[in-house]
């Protein structure tokens, strides 16, 4: 018996070793990852999520169509509300979430940048696969490097991953403006050259970086340094060719007037309008802050807020032409101005409220009035204006003339928020102007007809976002943008 | 209120100190007194006439007395006084008068000398009774009463002659004096000796040495593999003992803590059934990773933390819900890191051991437990009603027009309905708890067994909420030789816990009864339940009816053992243990309710599996009587395997099946982990002449958490005894029992970091996914091959005194515990593309007292004990990364508490030379009359031209902290007779609360209904209040630059000092002569009351209330249910 006590003890003993011996099975590691094409598809699908964000739709949308002359917001607006009365400060989410995550993309394309040349797998050098997806690393490195440097200004530059917690790697400074167009044009121009025109499938091309969307892309950030004080020349033409490259482009074409709501329409999208569209799938439901919550008018459910709502400038541009097919876009103005915006909401859609279109991150109007605008500056005002009446037509109003170059430069802009009404776009619009300390933006918020939404001089600060406070305090090497205290 | 509290604890213990000396004075006099040998006759010779007219037996006693010089001798509740005695005497002896009552109210009579004892008349000798015994043949005895262990007489000792009432007690020289009958037999006794007898024979002068009863020192304490007597205890150990937490109507172990252990802080955060409560030891040690305690359960690893459970929005459930409080022995706390440091690197938050009753050699005994009672909620908030609604938001609405030109319409619902709903009314209930408990426990000297069956019945005070929980469990010993021992403890649990969803989830009822508005009934006229107009509060009715959420748990852990004594001194134990748990979750929130058209469904199954193998080798020898030595030295394996499936959906087919399985799959999350753990343990107790004590241990841990060439750690301790009182030279102080300091040392670790087993590998996280038909990857976390543990390096000076027969008791410890390599979540600037990083950065100090003082007021047949305990404990953040000694607010660490309703999250700041739990925003000055905004104070006191403050959001500063300056309990327990009663009283000192709940109720804006409170609020130029104007939106900027209504901010800061009348009960035994006709050999029924009373200033619900979501942030109540008031009766059988 006490031998059979020992004897079991000591088989316990045996049997327990190896307890030290553990791997992970739910994770993947840095030993285990970037070993097959497989592996690097999953890493570009792994940059492509950063933009479905909840935070990071948001901003570029909701909170920039807050900030802008298109909108007015809801009493219950919260964050947007903040934006819309240019209050943002050093402690709002959003202006904290955009940066965050701006920079997690940041790390993942360098990541695939990084590690993708070496990558063991004869998979990747068929078809220069290899270099396609660094193309497209490249790609959304540019556009997130460009956005963010329309929202905070100076920024500083990161094109290798964090490896330590060495103070001297992490401790970034601000690069000037002009260093970090040129990285974006850098990155772009790259993605440009090795992108295919388009994918095997419609849903890949619009949803993917192509050659086009990088031409796009270069055709706008030429277009804002060209308006900047560190401009180089040939800016204006080099965003005139880019939008041309596109508009040549066999790949892209507007949408017909009959069909102009297909762009946004769940089961309809992907049109040869989109040069690039954010995939969504399904809503993620429940969320407080889900983009489409913000502009849904509330009789399209309990859930919807209404938050935003457009300004009545902007009604009143469009109902000049009771006509414009850009109205349908806008729900029925009723007593209780209880509006919508059918670009985000569920109305065409078929799956009971589940389905969410995708958004709508560049399609061609928007480069063709780019490139309107890029001719007006460089003395082509006719062709400008041709173009603007292309997409007048295709809304199904009348066209317009311009006897000077400052008339035509209005009514361009004038189209551009017309036409892209809540798409983002209508905030870096009025930011891209610096000229007389931002008077464009300063004039055009004066007719708003929100008076909490007009700008002073003391104010103009508001067009860049603040750096979150933790970041600063973390990080002393940054300096706050000038006016948030 | 500081003041009044510090007054109410000192009163406390100026009474038991009072009561005490009393007791000394009164000894003398209160027991048995002396009576005269002298003049003696045989009642038999004394004869009387009386009429004994319709008499009860004491009256009968009295009529006699006052006729002759006897005295009667009784028990009062031994007498039946409801039989009568009718009889009339003329001129008849006594004896025959006694004799007559006798047959009456069968009680028999003893005279001796002049005293004549009155006893019961029991079943047995009703035939062949002597009625009336004579002895005055008597003798008298003198003597001297000593103690062993001490100079001159003994005082006090009761001396009685055996059998009788008749008895005298030792004067102050310790000399007595007895009169007795022939062939008596004298009792010696007194409280804290030994009780002795003497047949008296043909002495009269019997002289006695009492010996000292040491059991209080010798009391055995569980310790880390082994046990130890009170008395050779080296290192600080509380104990509570089972006894004293029987029967308290609480679901989890943790709460029976509270109060009754110096230095161990108990908060029950919330009243939800089966939440977690806050449990620290010694302040907390660690910043990210775990402060909670490490439970060992006879000798079993038990997982106390869940971390896969389904969030409810703000608590955790505890599993250590599943021990049974009926089946525990005792709970030992280890505290210092003498008594902590064998358990390595788990032990640097302090170690709690359960050990579970045992069988006892003998005839099988029962036992039946049972109480039932009602909990309620003792405060509700005092809200507005549905006219003052409609006027506060019509006046914010107005304001906020006014005030910035905008043209915000009233809504047509702020108007009065003729409802008048009070949601708080609605959604709270009186809910009943039960628990019954049935136990067996017996056996012969070879086999010992004890088997428990528990059920526990707890609904919540909120509807829809219930928790019941069935627990069994069997220990067995089992001897197979002389030399090979082999047992088991096991027990297995079921626990189903119907949940609400709480604090800082919108679908949390209470927070929506709370702002809900009051013009709004709870059902339509067509039985539907009535939803908010504005879309942002559910009804809270129907979140508590409609919502399924149900965790059911199964549990099972346990040992089996076996002992071999190898040789005389060493022998060998082998233990192994697994702690198996199973959660099986489902939560589905319908389409009807507000907000969530989609509906939502969640279906879960989590697992954790721990075993753990240890085996021991003990050497013990005691040389020339004078070297004491035991040596241990031991290995363990241990392994925890973690498991996860969870599957959420959303438009469900229908709302009439609850689960996942019509629903449209939207998730699902599959998630396999392990740890293991290695170790090798040893330790040495040498003891000198029962005076020197000495200890030293050493364990060496390696974890599977880190990097191979940091996985081993090193965790030594020592620690010294001197028991004073056992030199010679102390033989003066006959008072004094034990006189012992202490001083420890030792090192321990802290492996647990967040809930992760690899935290030093970089990973790359599924799920980032672009479509799903195309999978995403990115890293998640950065590579930190040089992470290790946390260690802690604790001192512990302690000093134990007990005095005058053990009736004073008093235990004082002094620590330090400092805290380095803190593991951290270091802060990653965001443009790294990672928010932190774990590393092992900062160091960090708790330091403090403990008192606890035990005294015995009154002895005798009222008995009154105290025991008071009080811990200090001082916390320091002594060192963080980046630290800047120009600028010290540069290196803070803030994380955010989640946000809801209208409020900003509150945030806890750690700063380098501050302490854990600071509370960061701004510093308000008041309310300026003029505008009614609120003044915000500018930290550099820098004014802009209006002189009002450039508020920024660098003015914000620490205002307050949620660490108590002291908390302690304070325990009056009562004996009368067959009563008892007890007093537990318990506090918190000094702590901070953040009201966020007030926050939320007090910003004015949206919708929501408010408190009562802002009907102060400011409305016309000149009002003097310090609530604000009210706003509609309340922008940032017009109360002051950068700042609102909402800000987080002192306005919010309450003192959370409270003391608490936690538990009173008072309980009537019934006396054995009545529970033999029934074979019950004990029975008590008992009442009781929890949380009676609590004198606080705070206005929230509960000054215990705080969210436990957010590691890092403490003493934060936002809209957590209220612990409940209960009242319950009980009984406890024993057959």
């Amino acid at each position: 018996m006490k031998n059979k006590i020992l004897y079991i003890t000591l088989i316990g003993l045996i049997f327990s070793c190896n307890v030290l011996d553990q791997e992970p099975i739910s994770d993947i590691t840095g030993d285990n990852f970037f070993q097959n094409e497989g592996q690097v598809f999953a890493a570009v699908s792994g940059a492509y999520d950063i933009f479905q964000a909840n935070t990071f739709g948001r901003d570029f949308f909701a909170s920039a169509s807050a900030s802008s002359d298109e909108s007015t917001t809801a009493p219950s607006g919260g964050n947007n509300n903040r934006a819309n009365a240019h209050q943002v400060n050093a402690d709002h989410g959003p202006a904290r979430d955009l940066w965050r995550e701006g920079y997690q993309g940041i790390l993942r394309v360098n990541d695939i940048i990084e590690n993708v040349p070496s990558v063991n797998d004869q998979a990747l050098d068929l078809d220069n696969l290899r270099e396609k997806y660094i193309a497209e690393a490249k790609f959304i490195r540019g556009f997130l490097f460009y956005r963010l440097s329309i929202w905070y200004g100076e920024i500083p530059i990161i094109t290798k991953t964090t490896k330590s917690t060495d103070p001297d790697v992490i401790f970034v400074s601000r690069d000037p403006l002009p260093d970090v167009y040129a990285q974006v044009i850098s990155d772009l121009e790259a993605a440009a050259e090795d992108l295919p025109e388009t994918y095997s499938s419609e849903l890949f091309t619009r949803g993917r970086a192509t050659k086009g969307t990088a031409q796009a892309v270069l055709a706008k950030v030429y277009l804002r340094r060209a308006y900047s004080d560190f401009s180089e020349p040939n800016d204006f033409q080099q965003a005139a060719d880019y939008a041309k490259l596109v508009m040549d482009s066999d790949v892209y074409e507007l949408v017909p007037n009959a069909e102009y709501a297909s762009i946004w329409t769940v089961g309809q999208q992907l049109t040869s309008e989109s040069i690039w569209e954010l995939l969504t799938e399904t809503v993620e439901v429940n969320r407080g802050d889900d983009l489409y919550r913000e502009f849904e008018r509330q009789e399209n459910g309990a859930r919807a807020r209404a938050r935003i709502l457009p300004s009545p400038k902007l009604l009143d541009m469009l109902n000049e032409n009771p006509n414009d097919v850009r109205l349908t876009m806008i729900g029925d103005m009723d007593p209780d101005e209880n509006f919508g915006f059918e670009k985000y909401t569920t109305k065409f859609n078929i799956n009971g409220g589940i389905d969410m279109p995708n958004q709508i991150y560049l399609r061609l109007a928007d480069i063709i009035l780019v490139r309107a605008l890029a001719l007006n500056e460089l003395g082509q005002t006719d062709d400008a204006i041709d173009l603007v009446n292309d997409i007048r037509d295709r809304a199904g109003i009348p066209d317009v003339s311009a006897a000077t170059k400052e008339e035509a430069f209005d009514l361009i802009m004038n189209e551009r928020l017309m036409e892209l009404n809540f798409e983002g776009k209508r905030w870096y619009d009025l930011s891209m102007i610096p000229d007389n300390n931002y008077e464009f933006a300063r004039t055009e918020f004066e007719d708003t007809g929100d008076t909490r939404s007009q700008m002073d001089e003391s104010e103009v600060y508001q067009l860049r976002w603040p750096i979150n406070n933790r970041e600063l305090d973390l990080n002393t090497n940054l300096v706050q943008n000038p006016g948030y205290l | 209120m500081k003041n009044k509290l510090l007054h109410l604890i000192k009163m406390g213990m100026y009474y038991s100190v009072m009561g005490f000396m009393l007791q000394v004075i009164l000894l003398q006099t209160v027991l048995a007194t002396n009576s005269s040998a002298q003049d003696v006759k045989s009642v038999r010779e004394i004869y009387i006439s009386i009429d004994l007219n319709n008499l009860d037996p004491i009256q009968a006693f009295e009529a006699i007395e006052s006729k002759t010089n006897y005295k009667f001798a009784y028990e009062k509740r031994m007498i039946n006084r409801s039989v009568k005695i009718n009889y009339k005497a003329s001129n008849q002896s006594l004896a025959e008068i006694l004799t007559e009552i006798s047959k009456v109210t069968n009680l028999k009579f003893r005279q001796v000398n002049n005293n004549i004892d009155v006893k019961k008349i029991n079943s047995k000798e009703r035939k062949n009774v002597e009625r009336v015994q004579i002895m005055t043949q008597t003798r008298t005895i003198n003597g001297k009463v000593t103690a062993a262990d001490a100079e001159g007489g003994l005082p006090g000792v009761n001396v009685v002659e055996k059998g009788t009432n008749n008895g005298t007690v030792s004067d102050i020289n310790g000399d007595y004096s007895i009169t007795v009958g022939e062939g008596a037999t004298l009792v010696f006794s007194s409280v804290g000796y030994t009780t002795e007898e003497v047949v008296v024979g043909n002495r009269s002068v019997i002289d006695m040495t009492m010996i000292a009863d040491i059991q209080q020192l010798q009391e055995l304490v569980v310790v880390g593999y082994g046990q130890q007597t009170r008395a050779d205890i080296t290192s600080a150990i509380s104990t509570v003992k089972g006894k004293d937490i029987d029967n308290i109507p609480v679901t989890a172990v943790d709460a029976l803590l509270q109060g009754r252990a110096a230095g161990v802080q108990v908060v029950q955060n919330s009243g939800a059934p089966g939440a977690e409560n806050y449990v620290r030891i010694r302040g907390n040690s660690s910043l990210l990773g775990q402060n909670r305690p490490l439970y060992i359960v006879d000798g079993v690893q038990m997982n106390n933390i869940t971390a896969n459970q389904l969030s409810n929005g703000g608590q955790l459930p505890t599993t250590t819900n599943d021990i049974n409080p009926n089946d525990i022995a005792s709970m030992e706390i280890l505290k210092d890191a003498a008594a902590t440091a064998i358990y390595g690197a788990r032990a640097s938050n302090g170690v709690i051991l359960i050990t579970t009753k045992r069988g006892q050699e003998g005839a099988t005994k029962f036992t039946f437990d049972a109480y039932t009672g009602v909990q309620e909620v003792w405060k509700k908030l005092d809200l507005l009603n549905a006219e003052q609604y409609v006027d506060l938001r019509r006046e914010a609405i107005e304001n906020e027009n006014a005030l910035v030109g905008s043209s915000i319409p009233v809504p047509s619902f702020v108007q009065t309905t003729g409802f008048d709903t009070n949601w708080q009314e609605e959604i709270f209930r009186t809910a009943p708890v039960t628990d019954l408990n049935f136990s067996a426990n017996g056996g012969n000297d070879k086999t010992k067994f004890f088997i428990s069956a528990g059920y526990f019945d707890q609904q919540g005070t909120i509807i829809e909420q219930a928790y019941d929980r069935a627990n069994f469990r069997i220990n067995l010993d089992h001897k197979v030789t002389d030399k090979v021992k082999m047992g088991l403890n096991f027990t297995t649990s079921f626990s189903n816990n119907d949940q609400v969803f709480a604090d800082f989830d919108t679908r949390n009822p209470l927070a929506a009864a709370l702002v809900a508005n009051p013009t709004l009934p709870v059902r339509n006229e067509n039985g539907t339940f009535a939803q908010d107009p504005t879309n942002e509060v559910p009804n809270p009715v129907q979140l508590a009816k409609d919502i399924t959420f149900t965790s059911k748990q199964k549990r099972v852990l346990g040992n089996v053992f076996a002992e071999y004594d190898i040789l005389k001194n060493l022998s060998l134990r082998t233990s192994f243990s697994v702690d198996f748990l199973q959660d099986r979750q489902q939560r589905f929130v319908p389409t009807t309710v507000t907000g969530f058209e989609f509906g939502q469904a969640l279906g879960g199954n989590f697992e954790q599996f721990l075993w753990n193998s240890e085996t021991t080798l003990t050497y013990k020898k005691i040389l020339n009587n004078k070297h004491d030595i035991t040596a241990m030295a031991g290995i363990s394996f241990l392994e925890r395997e973690e498991y996860l499936l969870r599957t959420t959906g959303n438009n469900p087919a229908t709302n009439i099946i609850p689960t996942i399985a019509v629903s449209n799959f939207t998730g699902i999350n599959n998630y396999l982990t392990t740890y293991g753990l290695l170790s090798y343990f040893g330790r040495v107790n040498y003891t000198y002449d029962n005076k020197f004590l000495l200890m030293a241990s050493l364990r060496v841990d390696g974890s599977s958490r880190f990097d191979p060439d940091q996985q081993f750690g090193y965790f030594p301790a020592a620690s010294f005894g001197y028991r004073i009182s056992e030199e010679e030279f102390m033989s003066g102080f006959g008072f004094l029992d034990d006189l012992k300091l202490r001083a420890s040392f030792g090192i321990t670790g802290n492996q647990d970091i967040f809930t992760d087993d690899f935290p030093s590998l970089a990973r790359y996280g599924t799920g980032r996914d672009y479509l799903s038909s195309w999978p995403g990857i990115a890293q998640s976390s950065l590579s930190n091959p040089t992470l290790t543990w946390e260690s802690t390096t604790q001192f512990n000076f302690g000093l134990d005194v007990s005095v005058l027969d053990s009736r004073v008791n008093l235990m004082a410890d002094v620590y330090r515990k400092t805290t380095n390599d803190l593991l951290f979540g270091l802060p990653m600037p965001w443009s790294s593309g990672y928010s932190n990083t774990v590393d092992n950065i900062g160091s960090m100090v708790n330091e403090g007292l403990e008192l606890v003082i035990g005294t015995d007021n009154i002895r005798g047949e009222f008995t009154w004990s105290t025991n008071f305990n009080i811990a200090f404990n001082r916390n320091e953040i002594t060192s963080l990364p980046y630290f800047d000694p120009e600028n010290p607010t540069a290196s803070d660490f803030s994380q955010q508490q989640p946000d809801g309703l209208g409020t900003d999250g509150t945030r806890t700041v750690f700063r380098q030379g501050e302490p854990f739990g600071s509370f960061y925003g701004y510093k308000v000055l008041g309310v300026d009359p003029a505008t009614g905004f609120i003044q915000y104070e500018n930290v550099d006191g820098s004014v802009d031209e209006d002189g009002d403050p450039t508020l920024g959001i660098s003015d914000r500063q620490i205002f307050g902290n949620a660490l108590p300056l002291h908390t302690g309990g304070f325990t009056n327990d009562f004996a009368y007779k067959n009563f008892d009663l007890n007093i537990f009283m318990q506090w918190s000192y000094g702590n901070d609360i953040y009201n966020q709940t007030a926050a939320a109720l007090n910003n004015m804006t949206g919708f929501f209904n408010q408190s009562a409170n802002v009907l102060n609020r400011w409305q016309q130029p000149g009002d003097e209040t310090d609530v604000p104007i009210a706003l509609v939106t309340d922008p940032t900027g017009f109360a002051a630059v950068g700042a609102n209504n909402r800000e987080i901010s002192s306005r919010f800061l309450e003192d959370g000092s409270f003391l608490r009348v936690k538990n009173i009960t008072l309980g009537y035994n019934f006396a054995p002569s009545f529970l033999d006709r029934f074979n019950v050999s004990s029975l008590r029924i008992y009442a009781s009351g929890r949380n009676l009373l609590t004198f606080t200033d705070y206005t929230g619900f509960d000054p215990e209330s705080q969210n436990t979501s957010v590691q890092t942030a403490v003493g934060v109540d936002y809209l957590v249910q209220p612990q409940p008031r209960t009242y319950i009766i009980g009984l406890n059988l024993q057959f």
